[in-house]
């Protein structure tokens, strides 16, 4: 099918999504990379790692003293929360991409389709919020 | 020509890192010994070929994922689920472009089936991470056999008859035309029972997040023989929807630190490589030959998922 014949919104919706996506993908080979050869050093030691992947999230967290939420973004510098941004980057492509077709929407007078992106927009904004986050 | 002896192989492999995997696992005091690197690399062949025998089959990554490693590999279901999220996510995002932009997935029909299964999605992982491991278990074995039931017994419609679109379809302006490339036919297409498909993608969406097993296999049929969406189409669309859903689960998996880069990564990256060999094998390959495999894969993975969470 010839571009010319598909709606402006699902051609802006793909080109936002192969963008991210593969921004999202670069970067989750690479800092993985960085945390393997140890160039970039992890809080939890690899070495400890077969003791810990087998506690639940919760213990998880409790044994290894990391902070729920965002508290990762700011911890950087660590190769195991240096590997979370490319998991963060293809999680956040959905609400990009979503929030670039809501303007196409609105400018072709579509209020109900640009409502329904806006509510998906705020779900997911909600979901990658953290203010869900269950406190144990 | 379908090759049997490349599928042979390929099988005796699955069987035996499979079989590897899961002594090493039982005796956890023998697995702790391994170096840590041994799970890593593990994880990443085993997913290597489930994306190679994936595709073929018709199925999701995320829904071979989570049973096959939360049964044969050390790590918590927790951690399992959220890598199983992300594969799920990723190979539906990695789709997303070119079936958007060949006209096979419709934007339109998608949006407001992601936001019910968007929804309830994030709802799934709040239950599925706040239930004890052993029952997630035991349901997750009976989800799985269930879905081995429905890839048994479920028919598929190549062009449904829509005699009549919904009211809401009509409000919402889904239908349109396709082109089948491989027919070279322009397909026309209208939906109906849209309320239903919404309710029903509530309950997917749900399921999707609490087990963490995507919802390709359930996104089809319901879109396909519910909804009356052409099955090309339906396939296209349904990866759309579960790149959305399973994003709002995945946040939250990882909001509360059940997504490890260790476990997640290696799956992806895994099951993405193998996928790319999956799609090209397509033309040489038996995909009845290869669905009988998974079948069988799903059915020894769901009883051996159910028999853990009895603790048996």
């Amino acid at each position: 099918m010839s571009h010319q014949r598909l709606p402006p919104e699902q051609l802006r919706y793909a080109t936002v999504l192969h963008w991210v996506t593969l921004v999202g993908f670069v970067t989750l080979v690479i800092t993985f990379v960085l945390y393997m050869t140890g160039l970039a050093t992890a809080e939890v030691p690899l070495h400890q790692l077969p003791q810990l992947w087998k506690l639940s999230a919760a213990d998880y967290a409790k044994a290894t003293g990391l902070h729920e939420g965002w508290s990762w973004l700011f911890a950087m510098d660590k190769g195991d929360f240096l590997s979370l941004l490319g998991i963060a980057m293809l999680s956040a492509s959905p609400i990009l991409s979503i929030a670039a077709v809501v303007p196409v929407y609105l400018k072709e007078k579509n209020y109900i389709y640009a409502a329904l992106g806006l509510m998906a927009v705020l779900v997911l904004l909600y979901a990658a919020s953290g203010l869900s986050v269950r406190h144990s | 020509m379908p090759l049997k002896h490349p599928l042979a192989a390929l099988m005796l492999l699955l069987a035996l890192c499979g079989a590897m995997t899961a002594q090493a696992a039982d005796a956890l005091p023998a697995a702790e010994a391994l170096p840590w690197w041994v799970w890593p690399l593990g994880l990443f062949v085993v997913c290597f070929f489930l994306g190679i025998v994936a595709v073929p089959a018709g199925v999701g990554g995320g829904v071979l994922f989570v049973p096959i490693v939360g049964g044969f590999f050390p790590f918590h279901l927790d951690f399992v689920r959220g890598a199983g999220l992300l594969v799920a996510m990723a190979s539906a995002l990695a789709a997303g472009p070119s079936l958007l932009k060949n006209g096979m997935a419709n934007l339109r029909l998608v949006m407001p089936l992601a936001l019910s299964a968007s929804l309830s999605s994030m709802g799934g992982a709040m239950v599925g991470l706040a239930l004890p491991a052993n029952i997630i278990q035991i349901m997750l074995g009976l989800i799985i056999l269930a879905i081995t039931a429905l890839m048994i017994m479920a028919r598929k419609s190549d062009y449904p008859h829509v005699p009549q679109p919904d009211a809401l379809s009509q409000r919402l302006g889904i239908h349109g035309v396709f082109h089948d490339l491989i027919s070279g036919r322009e397909i026309s297409w209208q939906v109906h029972r849209t309320p239903t498909g919404i309710m029903l993608f509530l309950v997917i969406g749900f399921l999707g997040g609490v087990f963490g097993v995507g919802a390709g296999w359930a996104n089809v049929p319901a879109l396909n023989l519910l909804m009356g969406v052409p099955l090309k189409l339906a396939a296209a669309s349904s990866s759309l929807i579960l790149s959305i859903a399973s994003a709002s689960a995945t946040w939250y998996y990882l909001n509360n630190g059940a997504i490890l880069a260790i476990i997640a990564v290696p799956a992806v990256v895994g099951m993405m490589m193998g996928a790319r060999i999956g799609a090209h094998l397509l033309t040489v390959l038996n995909p009845a030959v290869i669905r009988k495999v998974v079948i069988s894969m799903l059915l020894f993975a769901g009883v051996r998922t159910l028999l853990k969470g009895l603790g048996i």
